[in-house]
């Protein structure tokens, strides 16, 4: 049964409760919504807030010592992208997925002109559970929903796939439901739950829509049944549910043949983005949480993190040539960031450990780029910025992720939904700043 | 101070030394005494147990995973719907509060905590007459089963696992490692599971790719698993003790024991105690003759195949993987001129996608 039926027999009143929006049609020119989230905190001093090794920090060898923000590059070689305006960034490369070298240059080079970078973000902790919230939902404390998931559910809260969640911060709350697509196999089969082989079924048609129809009956006097609202909603959740699983049939219709087969399939951020690009070519999906794990390197920091990074630069570099062959490059926001960043100088382990101060980078539609707002010092301690230009002011205000939250929700345009007002606002004082136009 | 070296922003600073004059969650009061110097957390786990506190979050953490919620919280003076949350708080607290008080008096013993939330209505109830609705709510269980356990109570109520090889080929049914629900590159994390590195929380909201999974469950263990059941004398089935794959519903005696066995499926595969002639049940009848005489019909016409579909055919022993062609070949499961076990193959994947077989709840 499609979901509009089961909407359709279900009380509209409960459903709107369920799904607050249901009934409000969303645009065929919103965008899609990609997040990136670096799981453990990345490092903002080794690209986008770039701080290298001084003179004072090398040893009688002249190699850095654990003093050194970095060892991998010294200060007076930060580089500054070819792209204008220019952005600086750290001048290295680290091993991708395959194992080949990837520039941070070719990535800075490339979309530096379409790059707005926010650095010194007070995180405001350094825990990993409630930085990732933090930056995700704007609040500290539990019981936000992510903003990708609150995008999705206001955008296109009728769609079975209207947000994708690969990891990180992906509570919903109820707005929306989550959806994590991975594997094309998998994907296949589920899209064609009684397809046995390519001209058989497991089912004759018309037991199966006999099955469908039975199953939707009863999950409706369930449903009727059910004088508890706990197990109601539950009820109505699985509902719907099962009245959307036709559409994936249409992801599927819209993934690369090549998403099995792909040189660069293994790379996190690209194999889940390229599944969100199917999903919103098919008009299914407004958002995605796309979790890259690794970045909590409190032993071995520059081995390990540094290609972490690396591939997840080169992951969006795939993704936004991915978006220009689909021909959606002029609809896709990327928002990449992590829950915080890390210390400066080396631990006795060569690694670094957590710091509450980081960065995060925007680009795409809408996004004024070849930007940077907010600085940090050589040491990485926040400067303040004046709320209404933006610049460098001690007299000024941190940003923090409430204020990136916030500026999203105006961008997105759903800071005046419902959801947000009554159920969702980012209360107490906290500074419009204009961060993106 | 365990917390030496972190300053008042929660940043780790190793020449920190802590400020006392810093609001706590737990009282800085108590300072450690200096012969707990060398085992500062162990001095400070034994501190935590004392607390009260403690007593109280240990039966929140079970409430949470036994119900898949969280305890209410005491809701703001300018919440929406202030007086019914606070009902709804108070009601669910005075529970809560009445099971810390007994895990207290018990020498904080856990099981006691399981068996008092499930003795509670938080847990229990299946019907309630308040009209609150944030208090409904708050009662009784319903909770999506999580991959592991679906993979579990699978087996449990089928004999059989679901694997990626569930068909009479399958000759390691038990490998947990060809577990569909239990593999990350098949359907455990599309099913909202975990893998305890890049994913490190459950879907707990099902979504239209969990759907299918459950309809593909279903339908696939539908197949040969049912087969297999009719392998086995009567007594020794999970599936179909009261009936055969040649029984049709010719006669009042013959459609009393199809009843009789769809009786039974409900209680074993549901949990339900459906009476003869309940609506539940005449609808699942419904289903079995109108798939059978659609089925009939067709074969009747030349239409439809006399057997089952092969990759739910059985011509294995499947405990000691003898073939059965040549010394028993009537032990075969596979032949179905009348539609009758592809009808027992419906009504088993009806109730295997139902709601009461997914989620764990007290539904009525």
């Amino acid at each position: 049964m499609l979901r509009r039926n089961f909407l359709k027999y279900t009380s509209v009143v409960v459903a709107m409760a369920l799904y607050p929006n249901t009934l409000q049609a969303s645009t065929d020119t919103a965008p899609l919504w990609i997040f990136i989230q670096a799981s453990g905190g990345w490092d903002p001093t080794s690209f986008c807030d770039p701080k290298g090794y001084l003179e004072k920090d090398l040893d009688s060898n002249l190699n850095p010592t654990s003093a050194a923000m970095n060892r991998s590059f010294a200060n007076a070689d930060i580089a500054t992208s070819t792209s204008a305006p220019a952005i600086k960034y750290a001048p290295i490369r680290g091993r991708d997925d395959n194992n080949v070298d990837y520039e941070f240059s070719t990535f800075f080079d490339r979309y530096g002109s379409e790059l707005l970078v926010v650095n010194g973000i007070d995180t405001q902790t350094n825990g990993h559970d409630s930085g990732r919230r933090y930056m995700m939902s704007g609040k500290l404390s539990e019981g936000y929903p992510a903003l990708s998931a609150l995008i999705a559910g206001i955008s296109m809260p009728a769609s079975p796939l209207a947000f994708i969640t690969g990891g990180g911060y992906d509570e919903t709350f109820g707005v929306v439901a989550g959806t994590r697509l991975n594997n094309m196999r998998a994907i296949n089969e589920l899209a064609f739950v009684n397809r046995y082989d390519d001209t058989r079924n497991y089912f004759h048609q018309n037991d199966f829509e006999r099955l469908q129809a039975a199953n939707a009956a009863r999950t409706q006097r369930t449903i009727s049944n059910q004088n508890l609202e706990s197990i109601k909603k539950l009820a109505q959740q699985y509902g719907l549910a099962h009245s959307g699983s036709n559409e994936l049939e249409k992801l599927v219709e819209f993934l690369p043949d090549d998403i099995n087969t792909h040189p660069d399939r293994n790379n996190t951020v690209f194999s889940q983005g390229r599944f969100a690009m199917a999903g919103y070519k098919a008009g299914l999906t407004a958002s995605v949480n796309i979790n890259i794990s690794g970045f909590d390197t409190h032993g071995n920091h520059d081995a390990s993190h540094i290609p972490r990074l690396a591939r997840l630069l080169k992951g969006v570099d795939l993704l936004k040539q991915e978006a220009l062959n689909q021909g959606i490059s002029d609809n896709v926001i990327f928002v990449m960031g992590s829950e915080f960043g890390r210390t400066p100088g080396y631990n006795g382990g060569n690694g670094k450990d957590h710091w509450s101060v980081s960065s995060m980078m925007f680009m795409g539609k809408g996004i004024r780029g070849g930007r940077v707002i907010g600085s940090s010092t050589h040491g990485h301690d926040a400067q303040k910025i004046n709320a209404t230009t933006l610049v460098e002011d001690e007299s000024g205000i941190y940003i923090t992720y409430a204020h990136i939250n916030k500026a999203m929700r105006k961008f997105a345009q759903i800071q005046n939904d419902n959801l947000i007002t009554q159920y969702y606002p980012l209360s107490g004082t906290i500074e419009e700043l204009n961060i993106f136009s | 101070m365990l917390l030496k070296n972190w300053d008042n922003r929660g940043r780790y600073r190793p020449n920190f030394r802590g400020d006392a004059s810093q609001a706590a969650g737990m009282s800085l009061e108590n300072t450690a005494p200096s012969q707990a110097s060398s085992n500062l957390l162990q001095w400070l786990a034994g501190e935590i147990v004392k607390d009260e506190r403690f007593a109280k979050s240990s039966v929140k953490i079970f409430y949470k995973a036994l119900l898949g919620r969280d305890a209410l919280r005491m809701p703001p003076r300018d919440a929406i719907e202030y007086v019914n949350k606070l009902e709804a708080y108070q009601y669910e607290n005075t529970i809560l509060e009445d099971i810390k008080e007994k895990f207290i008096a018990s020498g904080l013993n856990a099981k006691l905590i399981i068996k008092e939330i499930i003795k509670s209505p938080l847990y229990r109830a299946i019907s309630t007459s308040s009209t609150n609705r944030l208090l409904s709510q708050r009662l009784g269980q319903a909770k999506l089963i999580t991959p592991e356990a679906l993979n579990t109570k699978i087996y449990d109520v089928m004999g059989y696992n679901w694997n990626r090889y569930s068909r009479q080929g399958d000759i390691d049914n038990n490998n947990s490692a060809n577990h569909r629900l239990l593999r990350e590159d098949n359907y455990k994390i599309l099913y909202g599971g975990m893998n305890s590195g890049s994913i490190t929380t459950r879907v707990e909201e099902l979504n239209g790719v969990m759907a299918n999974i459950q309809t593909r469950m279903a339908i696939q263990m539908s197949c040969y698993p049912v087969s297999r059941d009719f392998y086995f004398p009567a007594d020794e089935r999970k599936l179909f003790p009261y009936v055969t794959t040649t029984l049709e519903p010719e006669n009042e005696f013959f459609i009393a024991a199809i009843k009789k066995n769809i009786q039974y499926l409900h209680k074993h595969i549901l949990g339900e105690d459906l009476s003869l002639g309940d609506v539940e049940l005449e609808k699942t009848y419904e289903l079995f003759i109108q798939t059978y005489e659609d089925g009939k019909s067709r074969i009747a016409i030349g239409g439809e195949t006399q057997e089952i579909m092969d990759a739910c055919e059985l011509h294995y022993d499947p405990l000691t993987r003898e073939g059965l062609w040549t010394n028993r070949p009537d032990e075969r499961v596979y032949r179905d001129p009348n539609y009758v076990i592809r009808s027992w193959q419906v009504v088993v994947a009806y109730l295997l996608s139902d709601f009461k077989f997914v989620y764990e709840n007290s539904a009525e």
